[in-house]
């Protein structure tokens, strides 16, 4: 037994955190360190260390407070201490308040923490938009245009290379005129292909938005995007630090995108990596040639204007140039009107803002909404404690010092809060980035902004809530309170918070109406028939490109060898390929050549979205053919039209099939069939004209849509082992079933009016606790009431009667008050309800019963205990 | 000064400090009270009266340097004041005339 006598006790120290407490409580010097001294010496005479510690702790607590919340003589020197001793005193009584009346501060603290992180993560949102917004420097001076055809159907803001040479050259009004589009490039490492999302930008772009500071090297000069200059790439911040590592040595590699070889001369700052533009891994540079077609509107104009020329006058000479190109270029520009918009409306539709103001709305209210809630604890705090008050000020307490005293109260209670509201923060961020995988809400951060607005309102709630009570107090009839007990003072204030409970009522109906017409709007559209059979579809990406496969025959074929081989797979009943998908791929928009005879005078020049794909396409998705055929396999000059082209170009249904029509690129097309429409990516905005082209042998780049006889997903694993055994060089890019697809394209539309339920929800249950405080303390104060009644007959349900009639009467009040406003703020975001009215009965009539309801279950218990009161007791204690 | 006004707590760690041999540690102090009281006291009263004592005047301190039981911390050696003797007497006295008399009345108790 060596080691036993060998080993030496362990030596034990007191818990160094309480020790830290001690030492900030006690004074400082010998005094305070011989205190300390003493507890060790005890906590080292104790034979179990753990025992030992829990002890230690007890104590040090307990001391902790004794010293804390001891007034008569402070220990610690009152040199050097920024608080005036009134402060101390009101904080120390703060502090007491707390420690006697647990509950309702727990309640307070956690109605408050909940509303402030609620409100933060709404903050957050509208942070995004309004603040953090554009990574663009001096947002006020950089503008886009947008163009749109008489049917307003052109997507967003784009203009053609021609037409972007002409404003360049003749808009005296703006400089550094650019533009830019999105695209997809194979990168190719050690002979593997891999999609990366790009982005070409002509050589002026970046110093148009005003960010000419890469975080490393340079960004495009002028001359990068002319024919012949030396291929330069930049990387964005967050491809350079997943890819390189944030090295500097990545400054002069080459990258293989395509059959190119391009040279890394920067690295965009990571500011640019907002909205759509975080997605991008590269940036290269545009090259723009007179020779490309007028048509073709595929690219992103940005421009800033000319120092001293206001944005009135420029946008005057935009929208002249864009009348003087559609008189010279009647073909292709005839009825498109451009105008210039500030780079700030691109941020999203007009639906976006109606959200952003949603959230600031929400926020609002929701902040009301809790003050109220709180304010009314506190004035039932206060009400019990009406009798000090009042002695304190009979004992020459000043009103002021006391109104002070309340809010010193407040303040305490808030800062805590706001401590507890930024867990609920984060973890409401974390769970809107688990229900979606969109980068935006990834981009949603707790910074310096957040913490700005969480300490305002650490700052601002206080004086709210204390308010009515302070007022209260402050008219309380000093004489009255100490002679009759307060009773007087109690129905005064009784009164007002029937008022705050009538607010809070009608500011969550409020909410609760908004979010529910945003919520049934948002599930109206994605119940919208798609115009496809989606239900059975698997999709995947395949990008034949051109250095696995340098000849276009041998990508073909290697395309035509994948599809052939899956369609052989058992449980599969058909397989297309197609070059984007409506809804999710980008589509293309092609200008159509039609006989004008058709068309109304005033139209623009038609323009379709086409979406090329093999014959099977139209049983794949199922689409319904409305008149003709569809055109055969191997045909290159037939063409389907939808049901939106067919009346709106060429004449209706009936007339369409025998039509000839040419593409903007020269090609011919008949029209053999009309189909049923099928919505685009923009699932809110229109039904877009369509037109289903066979595929070019060309496309390189093809979505393959699988058509399973059962379930789609059981498929999966074996599509891949196809895929991997046909084309292994090429990689499959996002196999998924077509639900699921459509579903996470949805996503973000869900998150946003499931934050704003949250809201409504959260409004709902405080707004419900406020009734239920409010009507059970009136219930507990009429107490005596009720005895004399039941003494003098009243039954038991009479009783019942008179409390609900009380909350019946909130309810009402507040409801009407609500209902009125929620329909107001729907006229406000008419815009963005769709099929919907802000009538729409059913989310009203909704509400209601909800309201009705909650009522019905805050009263219930304050209600049956009334009607449970024992006339005896009850007039006993009196 | 004014006349120092003792509590009962006050007067019995007074006495403590008395009664214990020459000049006793808080530990000393505290055991006394609670052997004379039948109950441990808590240490922030214990302390806080300690404190307060000081601050009347009644009693006073000296630090010496402290063992390694306590980690080096000092310790501190009390004694009562002149000032603290005349306030204990003074008690003794108000209370024994308030006693006196009261034999018979408290005898039947």
């Amino acid at each position: 037994m060596k080691t036993r006598e060998t080993r030496r006790p362990r030596p034990v120290h007191p818990p160094t955190a309480a020790d830290a407490l001690l030492r900030r409580v006690l004074a400082r010097g010998k005094r305070g360190q011989s205190i300390v001294g003493d507890l060790h010496e005890e906590f080292r005479a104790m034979p179990d260390h753990r025992a030992a510690r829990r002890w230690y702790w007890r104590q040090a607590l307990r001391l902790a407070l004794r010293y804390v919340s001891r007034g008569d003589q402070p220990l610690r020197k009152q040199k050097g201490s920024i608080m005036p001793h009134d402060l101390r005193s009101d904080l120390r009584t703060a502090l007491r308040m707390f420690v006697r009346n647990p509950g309702t501060s727990t309640v307070i603290v956690f109605t408050l923490a909940l509303a402030i992180g609620a409100a933060t993560v709404g903050f957050a949102f509208a942070d995004l938009a309004l603040f953090r917004g554009l990574p663009v420097d001096d947002a006020s001076r950089v503008v886009s245009v947008f163009a749109s055809d008489t049917h307003g159907s052109n997507p967003r803001s784009r203009v053609s290379a021609p037409d972007y040479l002409d404003y360049r050259a003749r808009a005296k009004g703006l400089e550094r005129v650019s533009v830019f589009r999105q695209a997809s490039a194979p990168l190719i490492t050690n002979g593997q292909s891999r999609t990366l999302s790009v982005s070409y930008a002509t050589a002026d772009f970046f110093a148009a938005i005003g960010q000419t500071s890469p975080a490393l090297g340079r960004v495009f000069l002028p001359g990068d995007d002319a024919p012949g200059a030396s291929p330069v790439v930049l990387l964005s911040n967050r491809f350079w630090t997943e890819e390189f590592a944030s090295r500097v040595d990545a400054l002069g590699k080459t990258l293989q995108i395509g059959r190119d070889v391009f040279t890394i001369v920067g690295i965009v700052s990571a500011e640019i990596e907002f909205g759509n533009l975080a997605e991008i891994d590269l940036w290269l540079p545009l090259r723009i040639t007179p020779d490309m077609p007028r048509d073709a509107r595929t690219l992103r104009f940005v421009a800033r204007l000319r120092p001293g020329v206001s944005f009135e006058t420029a946008a005057a000479e935009i929208a002249a140039i864009g009348d003087a190109l559609a008189i010279d270029h009647p073909d292709t520009n005839r009825g498109w009107r451009v105008r210039l918009i500030p780079i700030r409306e691109l941020t999203g539709g007009p639906g976006f803002w109606v959200v952003i103001a949603l959230f600031l709305l929400s926020i609002g209210l929701l902040v009301a909404i809790a003050t109220a809630n709180v304010s009314n604890l506190v004035m039932v705090r206060a009400m019990s404690r009406q009798r000090e008050l009042a002695v304190r000020t009979a004992l020459g307490a000043r009103r002021g010092r006391l109104v002070r005293q309340l809010i010193v109260e407040g303040l305490a209670l808030s800062v805590v809060s706001a401590g507890l509201s930024l867990p609920v923060t984060f973890a409401s961020l974390r769970l809107i980035g688990a229900f979606s995988s969109e980068l935006v809400f990834r981009q949603l951060a707790i910074d310096a902004h957040e913490f700005g607005f969480i300490a305002s309102l650490a700052l601002i709630c206080p004086l709210l809530f204390t308010l009515a009570p302070a007022r209260t107090l402050a008219r309380t009839d000093v004489r009255q309170v100490l002679a009759a007990g307060g009773s007087r003072g109690a129905t005064t204030s009784m009164r007002g918070r029937g008022a705050l409970v009538v607010a809070q009522v009608a500011l969550a109906v409020v909410l609760l109406t908004a979010s529910s017409l945003a919520v049934r709007s948002v599930v109206g559209i994605y119940n919208e028939p798609t115009g496809m059979q989606t239900s059975h579809g698997l999709i995947f990406t395949l990008d034949f490109d051109d250095v696995q496969y340098p000849d276009t025959p041998l990508a073909s074929a290697a395309a035509r060898a994948t599809r052939i081989a899956l369609q052989a797979m058992p449980g599969v009943e058909q397989v297309a390929m197609v070059n984007a998908l409506p809804v999710l791929g980008s589509e293309t928009v092609v200008a159509l050549n039609v006989d004008r005879a058709q068309l109304p005078p005033e139209e623009a020049t038609p323009s379709v979205v086409s979406t090329a794909a093999t014959a099977e396409i139209a049983s794949v998705l199922g689409l319904t053919l409305l008149a003709g055929q569809w055109w055969n396999e191997g045909a290159t000059d037939a063409a389907v039209v939808s049901r939106e082209t067919a009346t709106r170009y060429l004449g209706g249904v009936g007339r369409a099939t025998g039509q000839t029509v040419t593409l903007s690129g020269g090609s011919t097309m008949r029209i053999v069939g009309v189909a049923n429409d099928v919505v685009s990516g923009d699932i809110t905005a229109w039904i877009p004209p369509r037109m289903w082209t066979p595929l070019p042998p060309t496309t390189r780049r093809l979505t393959f849509v699988v058509k399973a006889q059962g379930d789609p997903s059981e498929l999966m694993s074996r599509v891949r082992a196809i895929v991997a055994k046909t084309v292994p060089a090429v990689p499959l890019e996002n196999l998924q079933t077509f639900d699921e697809a459509l579903r996470l394209a949805a996503s973000s539309d869900y998150v946003i009016t499931g934050v704003l339920s949250g809201f409504a929800i959260l409004a709902v249950i405080l707004a419900a606790t406020g009734l239920f405080g409010v009507v059970s303390h009136a219930a507990t104060q009429r107490t005596e009431e009720f005895g004399i009644r039941m003494a003098l007959g009243a039954s038991a349900s009479d009783v019942i009667r008179l409390v609900a009639r009380q909350s019946l009467a909130l309810l009402v009040v507040g409801l009407g008050v609500g209902l009125v406003g929620g329909i107001g703020v729907g006229f406000g975001m008419k815009s963005a309800l769709f099929g919907l009215s802000p009538l729409d009965p059913i989310t009203i009539g909704g509400v209601a019963v909800l309201l009705i309801v909650v009522t019905l279950a805050a009263t219930a218990m304050p209600a049956w205990r009334a009607g449970k009161t024992d006339p005896i007791s009850a007039l006993r204690a009196e | 000064m004014g006349r120092a006004f003792l509590g009962e707590f006050e007067q019995r760690v007074l006495l403590a400090v008395l009664r214990c041999s020459d000049r006793p540690l808080p530990l000393e102090i505290r055991r006394e009270v609670a052997r004379q009281s039948g109950h441990d006291p808590s240490r922030g009263a214990f302390y806080t009266t300690l404190d307060r004592l000081e601050a009347k005047g009644l009693v006073r301190w000296k630090a010496e340097s402290g063992s390694a039981g306590r980690d080096g911390l000092p310790q501190r050696r009390f004694h009562v004041t002149p000032a603290g003797v005349r306030a204990l007497k003074s008690s003794r006295r108000a209370l024994l005339a308030l006693w006196a008399g009261l034999d018979e009345v408290l005898g039947e108790l």
